[in-house]
């Protein structure tokens, strides 16, 4: 098999609020466990851009991660209408000269509704140009996913922490939109990747690994002992979400 | 890079290691969707990841039919022996006579040992409905996994007054609380109780409690185990061998430990 260039779609520093032993906060850490085992790119977002304000964390992660090329920033976004972040397209500008090619959302933890009627300008923007919006599934449920997937059909969404039990609601979802993937960790379905593969497509996966969370090695074995093709196994480790940030030049 | 760390990044199967999964299950599950749920199924995934052996419990018998649950597992053993071993599994809602014939049943079957899952079965771990499997387990030595929690029906703490209470039996507590805090306190009940183990099962899996069980206990007391095909194997498998810690206590946790406790060779 040929060597994986793995890149970790869900990887964050910074300090938190509840925060056990092992856990690490800052950037030298995790470019450290990267090493470690083998990641050759990570997306990262920052902790404070979740748990206090994410136009602060998002500034603090630019300084954090500047010069380190094997991390990519990804921003924590919200609506506009507090005036808490910039409108759509003055985000979108700023997104461009920072360099930053993917946006996280936590609706939940800032109180806003994943609903048109809430974000409509924002998803607009993000679909428009194809910027990926990563969510993690303790921050929304399937229907608000549902909702807003088939408000914005061409939206790049990509679902972290899925966990195991989601098969019978992600599948009709993955049937009818494109754009729609999940991070592998947590996607402990016994063939789980396997079926997605063959069902959706390879490209519909992206290896991710919750680090300083959860373990990296967990997700790397699920990539590893794959019982996929080699290239497909490429598209997973780090070949789709490559192409996914590449929605400018 | 550690040579077992070296074999799971390049998806070797760790056939030359003794892998021994203690905590299995089989079949469907009713919430959720299971791609591949037979004992085939589980020894086409144990033969890809190099797993030895696997003890199992039927997702029914920690349910609804423990009869059927075993029933399934004793007919696996018998298509797949020495790879597929059963836990006897009981539900303490039904009669007293009706479990201890069960046991007698299983035990008496090959299987070795007993499960538990007082959280499905809606039963506290320390009820008096399950005292009697935990005497006749205790009489005959043998080993028991319990799903455990740090809370629920099966909090870690209760386990210390159940190892206090049946020294002979090895309570092996599933999932080891889960998280953090059910590391921390799995890891309080194993330094008090010698008869007391550690098993790592979860789909959480938290950054660094591998290395904390083991750093604190010695890896003699920590035991692999996946959920399979409850959840995939793969992602245990890479926990351990990723782990923190030296190849010889991987091996240890791997499967040495299992081997000794169950007395599979």
């Amino acid at each position: 098999m040929n060597e994986l260039s793995f890149f970790d779609c869900n990887a964050q520093i910074g300090r938190y609020g509840v925060k056990h032993p092992e856990a690490f906060t800052t950037a030298d850490a995790l470019a450290e466990e990267m090493a470690r085992v083998g990641i050759s790119e990570a997306l990262v977002m920052h902790s404070m851009a979740k748990e206090y304000a994410p136009k602060v964390g998002n500034s603090m992660l630019l300084d954090e991660i500047k010069g380190r090329d094997a991390m990519h920033p990804c921003w924590v976004v919200m609506p506009h209408h507090t005036d808490e972040m910039p409108r759509p397209d003055d985000l979108l500008a700023q997104m461009k000269q920072a360099g930053v090619r993917a946006v996280r959302a936590f609706p939940v933890a800032h109180q806003w509704r994943l609903s048109d009627w809430c974000a409509g300008d924002l998803l607009h923007m993000l679909e428009a140009n194809r910027i990926p919006l990563f969510l993690d599934m303790d921050q929304t449920n399937w229907e608000d996913v549902a909702g807003i997937l088939r408000a914005h059909r061409r939206l790049n969404l990509c679902l972290l922490g899925t966990s195991y039990r989601c098969d019978r609601m992600m599948y009709p979802l993955m049937e009818r939109f494109e754009g729609l993937r999940i991070e592998t960790a947590t996607y402990a379905v016994p063939s789980g990747i396997e079926e997605v593969t063959r069902r959706f497509g390879a490209g519909r996966l992206l290896f991710g690994t919750g680090l300083p969370f959860t373990e990296a090695g967990p997700s790397i074995a699920q990539i590893t002992y794959a019982d996929i093709s080699d290239a497909d196994k490429r598209l997973i480790a780090g070949d789709t979400l490559r192409a996914l940030l590449a929605w400018y030049s | 890079m550690s040579d077992l760390q070296q074999k799971v990044s390049q998806g070797i199967p760790l056939t030359d290691e003794l892998v021994i999964d203690a905590h299995c299950h089989m079949g469907y599950y009713p919430n959720f969707n299971v791609p591949a749920p037979s004992a085939a199924d589980m020894v086409r995934w144990m033969d890809r990841l190099g797993i030895r052996a696997c003890v199992a419990a039927h997702h029914a018998a920690i349910a609804p039919d423990f009869r059927y649950g075993n029933d399934e597992v004793l007919q696996a053993m018998a298509n797949f022996p020495g790879r597929i071993y059963g836990y006897a599994t009981v539900n303490p809602n039904y009669p007293e006579s009706e479990l201890i014939a069960e046991l007698e049943r299983c035990i008496s079957a090959g299987m070795v040992g007993v499960k538990l899952h007082p959280d499905l079965h809606q039963t506290n771990v320390d009820d008096d409905k399950y005292r009697a499997v935990w005497e006749w387990t205790n009489e005959r030595s043998l080993p028991l996994l319990s799903h455990t929690g740090i809370g629920g029906r099966n909090p870690i703490k209760t386990f210390e007054k159940l190892a206090e209470m049946y020294p002979n039996v090895s309570i092996l507590l599933g999932h080891s609380g889960f998280g953090s805090e059910g590391a921390d306190q799995s890891i309080a009940a194993c330094l008090k109780y010698p008869n007391i183990y550690c098993e790592i099962t979860g789909s959480v899996i938290v950054y660094g409690t591998l290395e904390r069980m083991v750093n604190q206990l010695g890896a003699d007391r920590v035991l692999f185990g996946t959920d399979l095909p409850f959840l995939d194997a793969r992602p245990q498998v890479g926990r351990v061998a990723f782990a923190k810690i030296s190849d010889d206590d991987k091996r240890k946790v791997f499967g040495l430990n299992a081997a000794r406790i169950f007395g599979i060779h």
